[in-house]
């Protein structure tokens, strides 16, 4: 197995008024291709930092990171999930998923994604007229869509009921089968049975789940 | 003979509810933006300024009055048909510049998308008028308040739609932030945009070519 990012002593402050705070404080951690990791931490614990560094959206204030494709700069290499969905409210659910293709002129199945996602009847409703939880599903195939090498998801089950959070997460587990490297931010503990390993983010640092 | 203007709207009024009372945030408000002119929507916090943008926006519907953007009713449309013709014939800039953007995409990928919902092709040319060239692959995160409130501007204007509306557009920037933004609004309106902006910046207010002053709902001239 060959790791799909690396960090080494990643270091990340925010100044608040007078005070400095520290978000990441040398942190060290490898994702495998094929690998199902899962970060908990407690609200501003510094996740969503992480995960922007992970996607190349923000630079350490020190420590390298190091992806095993090239700047991560396309939906192909590494896909993102936020836990703002970000969808376009002028396209519908279909056009959102395909989105990824569509800026990088390469087809993707965008059907075959949605039905996987069981969201195939809505591909034509604007994103208004799905729920919050078809909407999350509507997110999670648009970061799929172009079979990343590394997907990062924060809280990707949040909105969902108890059958459509196995259903993401088997998802998820399916795409890691075929090579993908998965950081994924949750609380939930029905999802933590489909990672390979549990971390905690405690004091800016990644520690194995107690 | 005079053309007509991009955007009129007569006899506004738009009211808030809560369980106690009704208030009338709108009343009886005219208002005319001219192609090719920057109209500036001023007065204090709570006189109504961006309750009346979002009305030209077509994202609320007035209580009373009507709208035409571009010779089209907007008042009489559906919800949908409303966030369709918006899209695009209309760009629009929330106050916070973090919110106009999409994380995951970078900039020029914002141009883009904006092309393909307006049916247009973005021209980097855009980023050089707004001084923005060198960030066109960079994700939001990377950028400042200012940076990212030119790189909204720059979206809103791929396809040149007939309006572009931003609501207090520096009142989240430092002062060299927003002495650049209101340089990119004139810039845009030097390009051929109609643009209604709403402010109480005193630089916003002199640059406009056309000033609605609102008090209490009302349009006090």
């Amino acid at each position: 197995m060959s790791a799909v990012v690396e960090l080494w002593g990643v270091k990340k402050r925010f100044r608040r008024g007078q005070n400095v705070i520290v978000v990441l404080d040398d942190l060290a951690a490898a994702v495998q291709a094929g690998e199902v990791v899962i970060v908990r931490g407690r609200s501003g614990s510094g996740k969503t930092t992480l995960l922007n560094i992970l996607a190349g959206w923000q630079d350490p204030d020190a420590g390298t990171v190091k992806w095993g494709v090239d700047r991560p700069e396309s939906w192909d290499r590494v896909a993102v999930v936020p836990q703002s969905l970000g969808l376009l409210s002028e396209l519908t659910l279909g056009e959102n998923i395909g989105l990824p293709g569509r800026l990088a002129d390469a087809e993707g199945d965008v059907s075959g994604v949605a039905e996987k996602l069981e969201i195939s009847h809505l591909l034509d409703r604007p994103v208004g007229g799905a729920s919050l939880g078809e909407q999350q599903r509507a997110a999670i195939g648009r970061a799929l869509i172009r079979r990343p090498s590394l997907l990062l998801a924060d809280e990707p089950s949040s909105h969902q009921d108890l059958d459509r959070l196995h259903l993401v997460w088997r998802l998820i587990d399916e795409v890691a089968a075929g090579g993908t490297g998965v950081i994924a931010a949750t609380h939930d503990p029905d999802a933590f049975r489909y990672a390979d390993r549990v971390l905690d983010l405690h004091d800016g640092r990644l520690v194995p789940a107690s | 003979m005079g053309t007509e203007p991009t955007m009129f709207c007569e006899g506004i009024r738009r009211a808030y509810r809560t369980d106690q009372e009704m208030v009338w945030a709108l009343w009886d408000v005219d208002a005319v933006a001219e192609a090719g002119q920057m109209t500036v929507l001023a007065g204090p916090s709570g006189s109504g300024k961006s309750t009346l943008l979002r009305v030209i926006a077509g994202i609320d519907r007035p209580d009373a009055g009507r709208v035409e953007v571009a010779g089209r009713e907007l008042t009489s449309m559906s919800a949908a048909d409303r966030r369709r013709f918006r899209s695009r014939h209309m760009g629009y800039l929330f106050q916070d510049p973090a919110a106009n953007l999409l994380s995951y995409l970078t900039v020029w990928e914002h141009l883009v998308m904006a092309g393909r919902i307006r049916r247009a092709a973005p021209t980097r040319d855009l980023l050089t008028h707004l001084e923005i060239e060198d960030l066109a692959d960079e994700h939001p995160a990377r950028l400042s308040a200012g940076q990212q409130q030119r790189a909204a501007l720059a979206a809103a204007m791929v396809g040149e739609p007939d309006l572009i509306l931003a609501d207090e557009p520096t009142a989240e920037l430092d002062t060299q932030s927003a002495h650049l933004a209101v340089a990119a609004l004139t810039r845009l309106r030097d390009l051929g945009a109609t643009l209604i902006v709403t402010s109480h910046d005193q630089e916003v207010l002199n640059a406009a070519d056309r000033l609605l002053r609102l008090e209490h709902g009302t349009v006090k001239g």
